[in-house]
């Protein structure tokens, strides 16, 4: 579950199949929206190469934090930083 | 008849008494001052900072940090933790007013303080999303595959 308040997240996936990411949604339960991207329009738009990378845009439109692989622990610690300022 | 020998500097200095007899000193005027708040952030808590303004160093102080009597105008900043990682931010100091400053020294990754493309999508629930609306929220961005 998205455990942020006054932040939120979307999940850009480069999958084929938009069913498949129905049900992977459905069995994970994840509370935020997943986009389909087969075509890597926003992939390219980002010069995302490797899928599992992960960014933080301030609320000023600003990326503070991009990396590849999901390190939990420190992309919510920068989530709660930047929703204290 | 005594012959009287006054050096020049003696007769500058009587000239510049003389000048300003009866009127008060020349004032110098004291430049307009604010001051600002550098907060240094970092995944992990940043004890001590170093701090230069306009390439003047302040040395050593703990995060966050005010700096006081800063005169009015754009200034400079750079800021380091104790293992030499550093940004630069420029900030505004107004008349006796406080800016903060947050200068963040994270960088991990390319693209780190770039403004986000913008982009708008469609998500898999018919949801429109547009990065642009999403202004004034702090957005996770995560790119996968899933097969």
């Amino acid at each position: 579950m998205w455990p942020f308040t006054g932040g939120c997240a979307i999940g850009v996936d480069c999958a084929s199949d938009a069913a498949a990411l129905r049900i992977l949604r459905s069995e994970m339960n994840l509370g935020y929206p997943l986009v389909l991207d087969d075509r890597k329009t926003i992939f390219s738009l980002y010069e995302v190469g490797s899928a599992s990378t992960y960014l933080i845009v301030d609320a000023l439109g600003v990326i503070r934090y991009r990396k590849v692989e999901f390190d939990q622990r420190t992309i919510f610690s920068q989530m709660r930083m930047l929703l204290s300022q | 008849m005594r012959k009287l020998a006054i050096s020049g500097a003696t007769l500058i200095s009587a000239l510049m008494f003389f000048q300003h007899c009866g009127n008060p000193p020349p004032v110098v005027p004291t430049p307009f001052t604010g001051s600002i708040r550098i907060l240094a952030m970092d995944t992990a808590a940043i004890r001590n900072i170093s701090v230069l303004v306009d390439d003047v160093n302040y040395g050593l102080h703990p995060n966050p940090y005010i700096l006081n009597s800063v005169v009015v105008g754009v200034h400079k900043l750079f800021v380091a933790d104790e293992s030499g990682t550093g940004a630069s931010a420029v900030v505004e100091v107004l008349r006796e007013q406080r800016s903060d400053a947050t200068v963040w020294l994270l960088s991990e990754g390319p693209y780190v303080g770039r403004i986000a493309p913008r982009f708008t999508a469609t998500s898999i629930d018919n949801q429109v999303i547009d990065l642009q609306q999403l202004r004034g929220k702090v957005v996770l961005l995560a790119f996968f595959e899933h097969t």
